[in-house]
């Protein structure tokens, strides 16, 4: 139904909505089952939690649930217009509230919470790109790529042949001859 | 056998590297002409070839580490020399320089353009009685010294000498014996002055300049001269793996040799064993100071390895006219710019 609450319920249920809002909503639902069945859901689900506050899941736990629930609801800024029945904010509560009233409180709660989570998804990924960059742009980390080691002896046998102005194989015997060192 | 032989080779090395270059035959440059000290050259040059003859030689250099070694030398026309290592043995080492009795014809121009060359008076070596050939530089600092057999034309000694006039490497005969009759051998007649070839694509000779143009046309850089006389007397063009070539460039001043060998591709990160990684002109090359000297670095896309035996002047003097890339920059921008590029590329391989 095109004017379904959406993420307006969990406004709602936590109390944020202002008096206007907090009307629309309810006249909303007197006609509407299916947001009704929604408030009523995330209101239980409210009273569980602040039943079992003491079991906080895991952060591990709670990270995933936030990053699962990005993933299915992140697709881009939403309103609290037209929205599917069923198909608003899943259960999970706002991780932070809107700041301040008028406009401001008019968002959906939530909006603000997924852009900062954009936004350090963002600067996470920058800041692995940048330091992978960073240890592969080194001077020193360059693979060589040639045809013969640059510094293999065999181009000093290329040298003593130069140098002698003698049949290669017969100058090759040279190199192997024996060159005692010191000083 | 092998002390003795150790007692020559200390022997030898206190008697050539002991002596000054200030000790040598006094000069009659005034009265002898100096196309006479070059035709002498030219007649060692050919009895080199055309001669039979065999005997022990010291060989010797004294920059970086000091090397010295005992060879045995037989050569006859047909076959050519066979050196033979007498003392020490170290095998894993190539001889770093060119044993004395071998004079190559094509440089005999080139040491005479680049040095003035003089006569000095009469010395012995070998025990035979010697003419003594002196190259010098321009202001008269001697840069290279030969002693030729009077009996045969053979050369029996050379001594190259850095521009503070240090011996750096010597090869001498400590005796020698020579078969046959040099004049019936053909020593007087004129050296071939050949006109310095490279080697063509079916490995055919092919004339200096021309051998040279094909290269450039084929995008390798060609220096016709570097820096201190040293001039271009051969190329020769390898494929050690199909679609791959290493290009060798030879350059003389008719004492010292500078190969130049250039290769497709980038130096690696780290040098090769025996190499430190040093600089030169602010850029980074890899440096081998032993005899023959070599030098590796990149420059337009190439890996360069220069070796040769010359003083190290004209080494360093020869590596900052060849091609060279920048040094790296090494501020974050820079370095974060060559790694999202690597990466990039890195990406779009695997991709």
């Amino acid at each position: 139904m095109k004017d379904c609450l959406g993420d307006v319920v969990a406004a709602l249920v936590d109390g944020e909505l202002d008096h206007p809002e907090r009307e629309r909503a309810q006249r909303h639902l007197a006609h509407c089952e299916s947001c009704r069945a929604e408030v009523d859901g995330q209101r239980r689900l409210k009273a569980r939690l602040s039943g079992l506050a003491p079991d906080v899941p895991p952060l591990d736990q709670l990270l995933t649930a936030r990053l699962l629930h990005l993933s299915t609801t992140d697709s881009g800024p939403r309103r609290p217009g037209p929205t599917a029945p069923g198909a608003g904010r899943p259960a999970g509560r706002p991780l932070s509230r809107p700041v301040g009233r008028g406009a401001e409180s008019r968002r959906p709660p939530g909006q603000g919470q997924r852009r900062r989570r954009t936004a350090a998804g963002t600067a996470l990924a920058a800041a692995l790109g940048l330091s992978a960059a960073f240890a592969l742009g080194s001077p020193q980390s360059r693979p060589p790529s040639t045809p013969l080691d640059p510094g293999a002896d065999s181009f000093v046998v290329e040298f003593v042949n130069t140098t002698a102005d003698v049949p290669t194989a017969r100058r090759t015997s040279l190199t192997n001859g024996g060159v005692g060192s010191g000083r | 056998m092998r002390h003795r032989l150790l007692v020559v080779l200390v022997g030898a090395g206190v008697v050539l590297g002991g002596l000054p270059a200030a000790a040598a035959p006094a000069a009659t440059a005034s009265t002898r002409p100096e196309q006479e000290a070059l035709g002498l050259l030219e007649s060692a040059a050919r009895a080199g070839r055309v001669l039979t003859y065999s005997g022990t030689q010291y060989l010797a250099t004294w920059r970086g580490r000091d090397t010295a070694a005992l060879v045995q030398v037989a050569h006859d026309p047909v076959d050519g020399p066979v050196v033979t290592p007498a003392a020490p043995a170290a095998a894993s080492d190539p001889l770093p320089i060119t044993s004395a009795a071998t004079l190559d014809p094509r440089l005999l121009g080139r040491l005479a353009s680049t040095y003035d060359l003089v006569l000095l008076d009469a010395d012995r070596c070998a025990g035979r009685p010697a003419d003594v050939v002196e190259a010098r530089r321009p202001q008269g600092a001697v840069a290279g010294r030969f002693w030729v057999d009077r009996l045969t034309g053979l050369l029996l000694r050379r001594d190259v000498f850095d521009e503070h006039g240090s011996r750096i490497s010597s090869s001498a005969f400590l005796d020698v014996e020579v078969a046959g009759d040099a004049e019936a051998a053909g020593v007087g007649e004129p050296a071939p002055q050949a006109g310095a070839a490279g080697s063509g694509p079916g490995g055919s000779p092919e004339p200096l300049a021309e051998a040279a143009s094909r290269l450039r046309a084929a995008g390798w850089e060609v220096p016709e001269a570097l820096p201190l006389g040293f001039g271009l007397f051969d190329t020769r063009l390898e494929s050690p793996s199909p679609g791959q070539e290493v290009l060798h460039l030879a350059y003389s001043d008719g004492l010292s040799t500078v190969s130049l060998f250039a290769q497709p591709g980038q130096l690696g990160t780290e040098p090769p064993e025996g190499f430190t990684l040093e600089s030169a002109g602010g850029r980074p090359v890899w440096k081998r100071h032993e005899a023959p000297e070599r030098v590796v670095w990149s420059g337009n896309g190439r890996v360069w390895t220069l070796i040769s035996d010359a003083p190290p002047a004209a080494v360093r003097t020869a590596v900052a006219a060849l091609p060279r890339d920048p040094a790296p920059r090494t501020d974050l921008l820079a370095r974060l710019g060559r790694g999202l590029t690597r990466l990039a590329g890195m990406v779009v391989g695997s991709g």
